[in-house]
This record gives structure tokens, C-alpha cells and sequence, in this order.
């Protein structure tokens, strides 16, 4: 019984992104056996490295999550601002990033406005975003790969900090500390997960709904086109097609970081914790020698798991079914014995 | 209606308020007014709009016709924000609260308490929550609990707390004892007489007409969206009101209203 409650204590659903986290660490490493493949600084610099980008953007969708929207336009976000940051920061680096990041703050400030005023849904706006957003991008590149003349800048993004990380993953870290300060101690943060509840609801008592779900958009937008002018500027390249797949794992991300797809769940250390799952996976996948190609598979079954613990009463349908099968047990007994 | 009330000014006029959804006609033309200090009464059947009608005062549903004064004022009443400004609180039917955030958060919706640094102060927000639900319900202890972990008679005294917290010029009640045990509603019934004898404005919707009885001043019946009369509770028997709410009919005792059947003999 205490076994059970500890148990349960470990997969409700605050806890269950770190458990998740921690579980994946120990069975990679259970399958490393000491062979120091998987347990390595490599690993974890290249985990980190994968986590500045997905991360970022897995936040954003995280965000567009809790408030019960879902924003389809992260991964054209991604490659807007990436390209608008390399063609505008051939000069001055900083000038890049912030015309990049201030297009994903509009852009979801612009989506954001169209759903408050005309009452839409997000999933037919932003997946009209995603493909403006796409075919802006192929214009701006005239299709074609752009590289960047400043080869510090990459340089500096990427260098190791202590070994483990990189001022990209530093950057995506900090992003990350300020959304979870931001979502307790802040009058937006606690009204993200009221709206996310319930928007009628936190409407008629009073809440401005409209403007959270704006703000929302907006922070989603600038998240991801930070990831984006990021990595663009570590790749030391931009490509209109380079990107496009980053959707299912922002998605899986944040679902594995205990993020509700009914809205007003999650917090951003639980979509770090779904990120990181993912990353580690990956790396170290690859570390122990698995091939890519399996990758999918695992992050796909433990996805289905997830989606499964979710089920509403899924608690109930096994006590019964448990009930049931003592009460045919005992049918059985009495018949063998009578 | 007598003397002292034509004397007075109103602390609510709705006039000739309209709302349909859809070519259904929830609310047509209903007129009523409220006087501070005073509990008035709205019954009728489900359907018959007296929730519609009172979400139009509180801001929650938007009419198609009709005006609301406060005060001798016209008043502009768009979203529930609005409504607040001119002191209007609700409890509403459905309670309207957001599920995943604790009782203390709810209550303080839309208009949360912050620090100096612009942080929420969520120490405040919980003092005041504990010392307006001691007057409520004085068992309450889960401040902090998401409050869809509460019992509905927990749930609907958070949102009572939340109507009166904030010093209520107009408060609006649709059912507010609905979920409650005998104990609760007792209080509730308290309550109203305490915020009444504070001047404050009630709108009271109830099934239950032998508490409207005990609580109201006046009575407005309502069917089909219209008025069938409004009276004052000295002047009517619970059977008149019945006859009101389900045949339309209005008694000598009532002023009549739009909604009232049309007698063919006297």
C-alpha cells in the first residue's frame, strides 16, 4: 500500500515530468553499464545543445497549451526569424536577433488579435501562420541557403561554458527560469492558468481573457524566434527548409512535461523536464549505439503511455476491473467446490 | 408601488431589455427596477430568462435592445469588467470558477492583490480570503487547494465569498443556495438581511418560493421571457405567484407586466 501511494505520489501529474526525466536517465544508464558512452560531459554538452532549440520552442507551445490553444505556427516561427536575423545582422549580430525576435513577438501578437477579435479557434489561424510564415521565408532566402559572414558569432554561441553547457543553451536556460518565475509570482502567470481552466468561466468573473490569450500568442511567437535566430546563428547558416520538423518533438516535449492538451496543467520546469526526456533520449540513444531511426519509436511509446495515464477514469475502470475479477474468482471457487 | 418608492431614485432601471439567441427570444422587453436596501425577487420556470436577464445587468450576456441607469445614470454595460465599475458583483448559477487555481486565487480573479515589486501578494490575498469566508462559512480551511478538489457547497462559497469581498453596491444571487446543506443556506439567508440592512441592492433568483418569501421585498414573475408582474410580497399569496409563474396570470395584488395573460372576462 505504501508501496502503491509512493508510486502514485510519482506519477501525478506535477511530479510525473521529473520522474519521467529521471526514470530515462536511469534505464540509459542501466544500458550503458559502465561503459561511459552515455554517462560523458559529450553527452551532456550535446543534450544541452539540443535542448536550446527544442526547448524554446516546445515553451511557446507549451504556453499556447495552457490557455487550451494550440499554436501551429512555432515552427515557421523558427524559420522566419532565423532568416530575418541572418539577413539583417550581416553587420551587427545584435541587431539581427532583435529584428528576429521582434517579428515572432508580432507575429503572435498579430495571430493573437485575430483570434480575441474575431472569436477563432487557434488551430485554423496559426496553421494559416505557419504557411505565411513558411512561404515569407522562401521569399526573403529567394529559396536558397544564406550563410552568415561572422564566423565569431557561431564561434562564441557554441563554445563550451564549464564543460556542460553554451551560451546558446545559457540563453534558452535563463529564457526558461524567467517563464517559471513569470507563471508563480506574476498577476499573468496565475491568470494563464485560470483562462486555461476555464475561459467562460474566468470571463464573467471579471478576467480579461482577451488580452492572456494575446500575451500568450505573443510569448509563444518570441520564444520560438528566439530558438530560431539561435540556432541560425550557431548554424552560421539559414535555410528556408532546415526546420520544419520541429513541431512533434515542441508537442511530445511538452505533453512528456506533464502539460494538459485540456488546458490550465503544466508549468515551464515541467516542460524543461518533457525537453529534456526528449534530448537525452536522443543523445543518448545515439551514444549507446542505437540507430536514429529507432528514436521515433521509443519517444512515440512513451508518448502513447503518457497519453494513456491521462484517461479520465482510468483509475476507476481498473478498480472495477480488479472487483470484477475477484467476484469470478470466487464464482469460480464456489462452483469447484459445490 | 407606493409613495416613498416614487419619490426615490432607483438604484437600477432596466428598461425594455432584449435578448435573443438565435430567433429565440430569451428576454423581450423586460423592465424592472431595484432600490438600494431593497431584495428583489425574480422567479419563473427554467427557460423563462430570468438568468439571461440578470447575466445583461452583470455584463456577462450582451442584449439586443433596452437600457440599463444606474443610479438615475445610463450606464454602459458591455463585459463584466464594466459591471464591476459600478459596484455590480454576481454569483453566478454555474459559479463560474477556474478549476485548476486555489480558493484564494478565485476569488481575487481579474483583480489580484500585488506586492511593491508588482509580484502577486498572495499573503494578502489569502488574509482577506480567510476573513471574508469566516463570516460565510467558518469550517472553510482549504485556502489551498485547486478548487476542484472542493465539495460543491465549498465551491459555491467561494463564490459567495467573491461577491462580497469587494464591497457590493449591487449584488446579483442566481440560486446561490443551490448546492448548500440547510446550515449553509441559513446563513446565506443571514447574509442577504445583513447586506441588506447595508443598504446594498439584491437581485435574488430562486426556485424556491417559500425563501423568497422569507427574503424578498418584491416579486417579479417571469414567462416566456417576458414579465408577468412584479408585486410586493405583502401583496400576494404564494399561490398568486405560483399562478404568475406557471399560467401567466396576474394578480389584483400586481402590477401587471408585457407578459401577462390577457383575461377575457372580469
Amino acid at each position: 500500500m505504501t508501496f502503491g501511494n509512493a508510486v502514485q505520489r510519482l506519477f501525478a501529474p506535477s511530479a510525473r515530468p521529473f520522474t519521467i526525466v529521471v526514470g530515462t536517465i536511469i534505464v540509459l544508464g542501466l544500458f550503458d553499464r559502465g561503459t561511459g558512452y552515455f554517462f560523458s560531459i559529450g553527452t551532456v554538452f550535446s543534450v544541452m545543445q539540443l535542448f536550446a532549440t527544442l526547448g524554446l520552442v516546445a515553451l511557446g507551445l507549451g504556453l499556447s497549451m495552457l490557455i487550451r490553444e494550440f499554436d501551429l505556427s512555432v515552427s515557421g516561427m523558427v524559420g522566419l526569424a532565423g532568416c530575418i536575423a541572418v539577413l539583417t545582422g550581416a553587420s551587427n549580430p545584435w541587431l539581427g536577433a532583435a529584428l528576429g525576435v521582434a517579428a515572432g513577438l508580432l507575429g503572435g501578437l498579430i495571430q493573437g488579435l485575430i483570434m480575441t477579435r474575431l472569436n477563432l479557434s487557434s488551430v485554423g489561424v496559426t496553421l494559416g501562420g505557419l504557411l505565411t510564415m513558411q512561404g515569407l521565408t522562401y521569399v526573403l532566402t529567394d529559396n536558397q541557403t544564406i550563410s552568415y559572414p561572422k564566423i565569431a558569432v557561431p564561434l562564441g554561441l557554441n563554445a563550451p561554458l564549464a564543460g556542460l553547457f553554451s551560451l546558446r543553451s545559457v540563453v534558452a536556460l535563463a529564457v526558461f527560469a524567467i517563464a517559471a518565475l513569470a507563471m508563480r509570482y506574476t498577476r499573468l502567470g496565475r491568470d494563464v492558468i485560470a483562462t486555461g481552466s476555464d475561459r467562460r468561466a474566468s470571463r464573467i468573473a471579471g478576467l480579461n481573457t482577451d488580452r492572456v490569450v494575446i500575451s500568450v500568442f505573443a510569448a509563444s511567437g518570441g520564444s520560438s524566434a528566439l530558438a530560431g535566430v539561435l540556432l541560425s546563428y550557431s548554424l552560421g547558416a539559414a535555410s528556408p527548409v532546415a526546420l520544419s520538423d520541429v513541431l512533434a518533438p515542441a508537442a511530445a516535449a511538452a505533453i512528456v512535461g506533464g502539460v494538459s492538451v485540456i488546458g490550465g496543467r503544466g508549468s515551464p520546469m515541467g516542460i524543461a523536464a518533457g525537453v529534456l526526456t526528449l534530448c537525452i533520449l536522443s543523445s543518448g540513444l545515439s551514444a549507446i549505439g542505437v540507430a536514429p531511426y529507432v528514436h521515433d519509436l521509443v519517444t512515440g511509446a512513451i508518448l502513447l503511455v503518457i497519453a494513456i495515464l491521462d484517461a479520465p477514469d482510468l483509475a476507476q475502470r481498473i478498480t472495477t476491473w480488479q472487483f470484477d475479477r475477484a467476484e469470478r474468482q470466487r464464482n469460480a471457487l464456489k462452483g469447484a467446490s459445490s | 408601488m407606493d409613495a416613498t418608492d416614487a419619490t426615490r431614485t432607483p438604484l437600477v432601471v432596466l428598461r425594455d431589455i432584449s435578448v435573443s439567441f438565435g430567433g429565440v427570444r430569451a428576454v423581450d422587453q423586460v423592465s424592472a427596477e431595484l432600490y438600494e436596501g431593497e431584495v428583489l425577487g425574480i422567479v419563473g420556470h427554467n427557460g423563462a430568462g430570468k438568468s439571461t436577464l440578470v447575466k445583461v445587468l452583470s455584463g456577462a450576456c450582451k442584449r439586443d435592445g433596452g437600457t440599463i441607469a444606474i443610479r438615475g445614470e445610463d450606464a454602459n454595460i458591455d463585459n463584466p469588467r464594466d459591471a464591476r465599475r459600478y459596484g455590480i458583483e454576481t454569483i453566478y448559477q454555474t459559479l463560474a470558477l477556474a478549476d485548476n487555481v486555489d480558493a484564494a486565487a478565485n476569488i481575487f480573479l481579474g483583480r489580484e492583490l500585488k506586492t511593491r515589486w508588482g509580484t502577486l501578494d498572495d499573503l494578502a490575498m489569502e488574509a482577506q480570503a480567510r476573513s471574508v469566508m469566516g463570516r460565510l462559512n467558518p469550517h472553510f480551511a482549504r485556502f489551498k487547494d485547486p478548487v476542484k478538489s472542493l465539495s460543491g457547497g465549498q465551491r459555491q462559497s467561494v463564490a459567495i465569498a467573491r461577491a462580497i469581498l469587494f464591497n457590493a453596491r449591487i449584488l446579483i444571487m442566481d440560486e446561490p443556495t443551490a448546492a448548500l446543506g440547510p446550515q449553509e443556506t441559513a446563513q446565506v439567508g443571514e447574509l442577504v438581511r445583513k447586506l441588506k440592512a447595508e443598504r446594498i441592492g439584491i437581485i435574488l433568483i430562486s426556485h424556491d418560493i417559500h425563501d423568497l418569501f422569507d427574503l424578498a421585498d418584491r416579486i417579479c414573475a417571469m414567462k416566456n421571457g417576458r414579465v408577468v408582474g412584479t408585486a410586493r410580497v405583502s401583496d400576494v399569496s404564494k399561490d398568486e405567484v405560483l399562478g404568475m409563474i406557471i399560467l401567466g396570470k396576474c394578480p389584483p395584488g400586481a402590477t401587471p407586466g408585457p407578459g401577462a395573460m390577457v383575461l377575457e372576462t372580469r
